[in-house]
Order: C-alpha cells, then structure tokens, then sequence
C-alpha cells in the first residue's frame, strides 16, 4: 500500500547517553564516572508524506530523538539518513514547530511567518504569508506582536511559519502541550485538516495517545528510559476519524496496552542506587487504568438548562463540561418568564445580576379577548407579597446565565457540536464525540446530561422522542417600539390577546423602555393564510383583536420577522445508565404560559440534585436517576393536560380563573409550579368546572364559549 | 485616572517640602555662604541674563551626546560580537572585567595628557564611562537569548550578518536598552568631573568657577540643580524607548 513510497528518514542503531548529572555531587564522587543511557538501538524509517507519531512516558526521551534527528543535537552513535544523506545540521527544508514561545516576540504575525521566506521577492513573499495567513485563520492579526494575541494563536502563527518556507518534513514537538485543553483539541483538528491539504512528512512527538490515534498513520510507541521502541501500530483509518468506531478504540487500547506492559523493572534504573531520586524512578501508573476522564459531567448545551446545571454543579465542587454549539449573544424566544423562575434564579443567586441589568419586572398576566373589550389580569401580588417576574432579552440572559456558570467553575466549550453520546457495550455512556469543524474527537465524562434544547441530541440519537397529543402551533413574531402597552399598572405585564381562530393568541412583551416583543401563535389551518407576505398576514391577524390591534396601531417593527414551528414532544425516557436530560431536550410544551425557561430551571435543579448524589454514591446508573425522572413525568403530564384543556376553554378561561375559588392552586400552575402533588389536582379541579359549565345552560359563562366556538368555525 | 493624578501630585508634594526644609534649615542656621532656594533660582536668572545658561547647557549635552554616541557605537558591536563568539569571550572578558571598576575619575590625568585641555577630554571620559555598561550589558543581552529562538533561526538556515540583524540583536534589544540607560545617567554624572578639569564652558565648569571666583554658592547650588533636572528629562525620555513595539516585550510594564 504505502510500501510504493520513498523512504524519507531512515534512522539506524540510534545510541545517546548523556553524561551523568550527579557526577558533581559530593555523595557519587567516589563512583565511576558513569554516563546515563537515554536512547537505545533506535531503528526507524519514515516514508514520504507519512504521519507519524512518536508515544512514550514523559521523560522517555523522545524529545532527545526528535532533536537528534532534526540536527539540534549529536547522537553518541548511530546515523539519521534524510533521503539517504546523513543529517549533521538543521536544514531548512526540515522545520521544527517547538511546543511554546518558538515565534519571535519582536516581530509582527506577518513578519514571523514571513520569516522563511526572505531570500523570496517582495510580491511573491507577501502572496505566501497572505496565503497561510489565511489557512491558519489569522486574517486582521497581520501586524500584531505575538503578546497581543493568545497562546493557541501564536501556536498557528508557528504553524504558518513553518508551513510558509515550503519543508519537506515538520518536526513537531507536542506542540499543543502548553495550551489550555479546548484550544488543544482545536488546534489538532486543525492540522489534521492542514496535513490532508498539504501532504508533509510529519513527525510529531506527543505523549498523548488518543491524540496520536488521531492524527498519525504510525505510532511509534517508545519504552521508557533508557528507551527505545516498545513496537510500531499502523492506524489504517480514513479521515476525518470516527473517534466511536471500533477499530479505533482497538487500536487505542492496543496502545495503552502496549505502554502499559512496557515498564521497566525499577531496579535497573541507573541512579536509583545511590540513594539519589533519580529522574526515571518516579513510577508511571499505568496508562489504561490512569485514562483520565475528561470531566465528570459532560453538560450538551449552554442555554439556560445547562448552565443553571453547571452552576448547580459547579458549588458543588463537581468538575464539569459544558459543550456549547453557539457563540453568544445569539437571538431566541421565550422572552417572559414566568413566576416559578424567579424561585430558581433566587436559589442560583442571579437575581441581583437580573437586577443590575435591568431586565422588565413583570408582575402579572393580562388577557384580552376579541369579543369584548375588557382586560382581565392576575397579579402575583397574590401569590406572594410583591412578587414578580422578569421580561428579558434572551439572548443576553442566555449569555448572562451562561457568564455566571463560567463564575463558578464551570468549563465551557463554545462553538463545538455534539455529534452523538457515546455508549459503552454494557449500553452506559462513557463520553461524547464532539465536531469542530472537519475535526471530531472524544471527550470522557461519567455522567452526560443532554440539554441541548429542541435540538434533542439523545431524543433523535436513541429515537426516544414521542409527539404530544398537543397540535403543532406556528408563531409569527418581531420587535417592535411604539407599542402602546395599555393602563400604566399592568404596562409591564405580559398580555395575552386571544383572537378569533382556533388556538389563535398573540403575546405582548415589553423588553425594556422601548422595545416590546409581539407575536402571534397560531394552528397550521391560520398559518398557511400568510403565504408570501408575512407582514400583511401579522398585520391582518393583529386587527383581529381590537385591544391588540389599537395597541400596535403606532408601532414600528424593529428587525426582520421570525417564525417558529413549536411541535410539543417530550422523551419516552428521560433517563439511563449514566445519562440524563433537562429542558427542552426532555420535553417541550406549547408556549402559552411561557413555561420554557421555567422547566428548563426546574429541571436542572432536580437533575443537579440526582446527579451530586450519585456521585457521592458512586453509582451513576438509571436507577440513581429515577426519582427525577418520575418528577419530570408528573410535570410533563400536567402540562400538557393544563394547556390541553385551555385551548379547548380558552376564550372564558382568564374568567374561569379569576372567578373561581380555586384560582391561587390553578394560578400557580399557570405560572409553572408543576411539580407537586397540588398540580396535578389542580388540572382536576378545572376539568371540573369547564365540565360543569358546557353542562349547565344557565351559566353565565356557557354562552360565552358557545359563541366563541361558533366564531372559530366561521373563520 | 486617580493614579495618573497621584503619580504627579506626590513627587510634587515632596519636592515642596524638600525645598521649605532648605529654606528653614538656611534661615534658621544663618548661614550665610549656602544659599536659600530663591537665590538658586534668581542665580539662574542671572545666567540666563548674561547670556551663559543655554550655552553652558548645550555645552554639557554636546559633550555628553558625543561621547555617549560614541560609546554606542563601539560598545553595541562589540558587545554582539563578544557575547555571541564564546572564545572571543574568553579571550576579552578578563580584560574588560580589569578595566570596567576604573573610575573614569582616575584616567583625567592620562585624557590630559593625549588629548590636551580641549574637548575630546571630557568626551574621551565620558565614552569610557559608558561603555563598559552598555558593553557588558549587550553581552550578557546576546549570552541570555532563549535557545527556542537561536533554534528557530538555525532551522531557518539563517547566517552571518542576517543572524545579527534578524535575531541576535532584536532579541538582545530589551536588556540593551536597559543598560544603555544606566550608562547615560553614569554619563551625566561623569560630565561634572569631566568639565571642571580642561574646558571653560559647560555646567560643570559653572560649578567650579562660581566656586573659585567668589564664593557664589547660589551659582554651584544652581548648576548642581540643573545637572539633576537635565539627568531626570534625559532618564524620562530614554523610558519611552521602552514602550516601541518591537522591545515591548521585554519589559512587563
């Protein structure tokens, strides 16, 4: 296959010792002058265009041989042949890419990477360092000094460099060991993407096995000191490389196996002796059993689920990892929250950062109808003395609840996409592949919690995913200033307009002074009308509702219109061994009572409470879980009957709720307290009196709700 | 902002005070050959008057300035060149170390004697006064470049003069720097000594002469206090070199 190639580095009977570092201290100056042996009988060939890795403990010296065959330094025997000439010096066509601070600080990006190029013409080095400025993503960094920007970036300007002189071969030092651990996994995406492109011989020295999987076509696995080569792994796999598959996690172990088999017996170990600590008597565990995982809980999504999760976590003390497909700020629905947040942002001790922002107080609902020209309101007020809720712009409260995880201790990794969970044979999760660009690798966690929101990794993954018997509801909306929010007391209040189609409402949120959210929310029969022309349809069902319509007849609509299908769903399981999903990712239900952020923080709470006992347990099975499972169930279920049964009473409900006696234990639900026992009785009790009410002709309100449906069919 | 204003206003606040103490410590003791601070500076007035304050100072400057500029360029070149060939080193290092603890002070009679009561005296004291710090600073600038960087242009097959324009001297430029600041202020302290032996203009020769010729203590008390003021601009603007790009990284502030 490969064997067509040329040879491109031949190493042969490679010896190195170095002389011995005691040999000035008082207790070894009776001993013989011995030398330490660092490398041994090191044979080794390297074909064009090849791939290959060099693994080994740390200390083994690997890096020794590397120097050695770049020409840094002298082995005490043996040769190294590139292209059957000895080498005896560095050469240009050979670049070494060091592990830090290899670019010079005194000149610029551009100057650094244009630094092979100055035997070339003005032109024609600037084309070159524009190219593999580019290719390395540093585009506007041009004339910045390597202390203007990041680690990992002065990393690729190295790259850039060395790539930029046109080499034969790149020599690389684990070049990513002194970035932080996201910046590492990008950077090895990165080149392999680089190397496919450009089709060097690579020798990369690591002592990171997965990462050598990942890159190499060989792993030339060293044995420690005095080392030399344990064995040599082909890793025939395609690229970009499926981190789940078997073959690579075969390969993998066979290394790790290899490594772990390839101690040396203690005793042999020159120095140890002499009662000195000598460098290679620190015992190197062994690699399989030293795997590192790479969090104990792996957070799929930083929207408000994960990161009150990461938050909850994180006080804990527990090391997580949020993985985050978005960069803030980013625009989304679901701006009113509603009164059982408060609660939770209370318990994560946001609210004076809610404060400080100035997000709307909302202290309460009002409804409107088409058929009259009442508004009927509920103020938390009664609920609990002063209370409220919050009106906020999404994208920054995302942000915000995100920031505020980071605060405590949570590691996000932003911009990277969660292709699946891994699951082991026993059918536990054990990690999660992770895209970054053309790249993927393997992050290890026990414990994975999808809160990847509607995107429903694990829903759609392990097709867990089940419709409500809710019908899909489509929303039209945009932000809009000038709108008149009605009687000052309730202008903070979020209001519900209902209109004269079947399961037709609008919401009006004021997000701050000016700007106020409305939209429309409407079953799929209402939504086709709007064909092409989405402001007229908007403008068209505005005026349906005469309280609506006189409040939007000033206002201006600030951005583009955006549409939303919401088809409620939720999980057939919310649970397994070592798995475990909060909001949207669990369930989703119909907007009307703006209960998203609410569930998503309810359940993180409830999650983060299963998850910090069974670790302290040391059992992360489904069984550890299933209380939180059955919690969400019953919230779930009252859900969907609660706005079930209100699409069917929606015209006289905010009456119904007003009126009633019971209106404090239906009130708390409206505003998502769904998870105790009174919720459930509380859909009962409405059932109840809806019953009653289509039953008895002489009640006030049977009228009512008969001539509202008979409007329904008329449109 | 609070910062800026404090760094200003203290040092001021100091100096006022210095001066009030002077002022009682004069008046008190009654003395009446050390001057009191305003008669510094009607002093100064008075050589602005006669026309000898600017020509005195620009004197000292161009002697300072020539002498410095000529310790640069001899002790920049030679410094690369002795920190960069270790057998070169070797060879000139015990030298140097002999001739560096000289006070400059003690080759007044041998620059009297090779170059006369003329200019190139002081501005021979002076160029030897600050070359050894500038030389020996360069040296040890070139011994202590990161081995990364030295690898980095070896890789890059990188020779000759290139290697001393490209690298060996940008990356020595930092500690350059600093030392050649400390070699002007030991310039301008070596200026005084200089002046009052062989020249007749210059703050140095105001010193001396205000002394021989009448006791004016207001005029040695003047000249010594424009030495310092001069000292203090020249050290301030030498620090801005600090702040160029291509240095910056050397310094952490």
């Amino acid at each position: 296959m490969r064997s067509d190639k040329a040879t491109k580095i031949s190493v042969r009977d490679l010896w190195m010792e170095f002389p011995n570092a005691h040999r000035s201290t008082r207790q070894s100056k009776e001993k013989p002058d011995l030398s330490v042996p660092v490398l041994q009988n090191i044979d080794l060939t390297v074909r064009e265009g090849e791939f290959v890795c060099i693994v080994g403990p740390s200390g083994c010296g690997k890096s020794t041989l590397l120097n050695i065959i770049v020409g840094f330094t002298k082995a005490t025997r043996g040769a190294v042949l590139i292209d059957g000439a000895p080498v005896s010096k560095p050469d240009k066509r050979r670049i070494f890419i060091f592990q830090e601070n290899g670019v010079f600080p005194w000149m610029t990006v551009e100057d650094n990477i244009g630094f092979g190029l100055l035997d070339k013409r003005p032109e024609e080095r600037q084309r070159i360092v524009a190219h593999y400025i580019e290719m390395v993503g540093l585009s506007g960094f041009e004339k910045s000094y390597p202390r203007e920007i990041s680690g990992g970036m002065k990393q690729r300007v190295e790259i850039a460099r060395a790539l930029s002189a046109n080499p034969d071969i790149l020599y690389m030092d684990e070049p990513f060991g002194a970035l932080d651990f996201i910046t590492r996994l990008r950077m090895r995406a990165e080149l392999s993407e680089i190397w496919q492109r450009e089709k060097k011989t690579v020798l990369f020295v690591t002592h990171d096995v997965e990462e050598s999987v990942q890159l190499a076509d060989r792993v030339v696995i060293m044995s420690r000191r005095p080392a030399s080569i344990a064995s040599i792994i082909d890793v025939n796999l395609p690229r970009p490389r499926d981190l789940d598959s078997s073959e690579y996690l075969s390969i993998r172990d066979e290394i790790f196996n290899i490594m772990g088999l390839g101690q040396a017996d203690p005793g042999s170990v020159p120095g140890a002796d002499n009662g000195q600590p000598a460098m290679t008597s620190r015992s190197v565990k062994s690699p399989l059993s030293s795997r590192k995982l790479d969090a104990d809980v792996i957070i799929i999504g930083g929207g408000p689920a994960g990161s009150a999760l990461g938050t909850f976590l994180g006080r804990a003390g527990i090391d997580h990892l949020i993985i985050d497909k978005a960069h803030h700020p980013r625009a989304h629905v679901g701006e009113s929250l509603s009164f059982s947040t408060t609660r939770i942002l209370k318990e994560l001790d946001f609210l004076s950062t809610m404060e400080r922002e100035h997000f709307v107080e909302k202290r309460g609902v009002a409804w409107t109808t088409w058929f009259d020209r009442e508004q009927i309101t509920v103020e938390f007020d009664e609920l609990e003395k002063n209370g409220c809720a919050y009106q906020v712009d999404r994208a920054r409260f995302d942000e915000l609840l995100l920031h505020f995880a980071r605060e405590h201790g949570s590691r996000v990794f932003s911009g990277a996409q969660v292709d699946r969970v891994n699951f082991n044979r026993a059918n536990e999760t054990n990690g999660v592949t992770v895209k970054v660009g053309e790249g993927r690798f393997v992050l290890k966690a026990r414990v994975i919690v999808d809160a990847s929101g509607r995107q429903a990794v694990l829903g759609h993954q392990l097709r867990l995913l089940k419709p409500a018997h809710l019908l899909p509801q489509f929303a039209v909306h945009s932000w809009f200033t000038n709108v008149d929010r009605g009687p000052a007391s309730t202008a903070n209040y979020t209001h519900i307009h209902l209109l004269p189609v079947r399961r037709g409402w609008a919401w009006q949120i004021p997000i701050n002074e000016e700007i106020t959210s409305v939209g429309i929310v409407s079953s799929r029969e209402h939504h086709v009308k709007s064909g092409e022309n989405v402001e007229q349809f908007f403008n068209w069902t505005v005026g349906m509702n005469p309280t609506l319509a006189e409040h939007m007849s000033d206002a201006k609509r600030l951005r583009e219109f955006r549409m939303d299908g919401n088809y409620s769903y939720h999980m057939e399981r919310l649970i397994g061994d070592g798995w475990i999903t909060v909001g949207d990712a669990a369930f989703f239900i119909d907007p009307i009572f703006s209960s998203g952020v609410s569930d998503a923080l309810h359940s993180a709470k409830f999650a983060a409470e299963a998850i910090i006992a069974a670790l302290a347990a040391d059992e992360v099975n489904e069984s550890s879980f299933y209380d939180y499972e059955q919690k969400m169930r019953q919230g779930n279920e009252v859900w969907e009957d609660f706005v079930g049964l209100y699409y069917e009473m929606s015209p006289i409900f905010s009456r119904v709720l007003t009126e009633s006696e019971h209106r404090l234990q239906m009130l708390r639900v409206c505003e998502g307290d769904v998870y105790n026992e009174a919720a459930p009785e509380a859909v009962g009790v409405l059932k109840n009196i809806f019953e009653s009410i289509q039953a008895d002709e002489q009640h006030p309100l049977h009228k009512v709700h008969k001539q509202a449906e008979a409007s329904w069919a008329e449109k | 902002m609070k910062s800026r204003i404090e760094a200003v206003l203290l040092p001021l606040i100091i100096a006022a005070l210095v001066i009030f103490f002077w002022h009682m410590a004069v008046v008190l003791s009654g003395t009446q050959i050390f001057p009191k601070p305003v008669q510094v500076l009607l002093g100064m007035v008075e050589l602005a008057r006669r026309g000898v304050l600017f020509k005195y100072i620009v004197a000292s400057l161009f002697r300072v300035s020539s002498g410095f500029l000529l310790a640069l360029a001899i002790g920049i070149p030679l410094g690369l060149l002795l920190g960069w060939f270790g057998r070169a080193f070797k060879a000139f290092n015990p030298a140097i170390q002999v001739l560096r603890p000289i006070s400059p002070i003690a080759w007044i009679p041998v620059a009297i004697l090779w170059f006369g009561v003329t200019d190139f005296a002081p501005i021979f004291l002076i160029f030897l006064a600050s070359l050894f710090p500038i030389m020996t600073a360069t040296m040890s600038a070139v011994q202590n470049i990161q081995l990364v960087h030295l690898r980095a242009a070896r890789n890059f097959d990188v020779k000759r003069v290139a290697l001393f324009t490209k690298i060996i001297f940008p990356a020595a430029l930092p500690q350059i720097i600093t030392g050649v600041r400390i070699a002007l202020g030991v310039a301008w302290l070596v200026v005084v000594a200089a002046e009052m032996i062989a020249v007749n203009s210059g703050l140095g020769y105001l010193i001396i002469d205000a002394r021989n010729a009448g006791m004016r203590y207001d005029l040695v008390v003047a000249g010594m206090a424009l030495i310092g003021l001069i000292g203090l601009i020249l050290d301030f603007l030498f620090r801005r070199l600090e702040l160029i790009d291509e240095v910056r990284w050397g310094f952490n502030s």
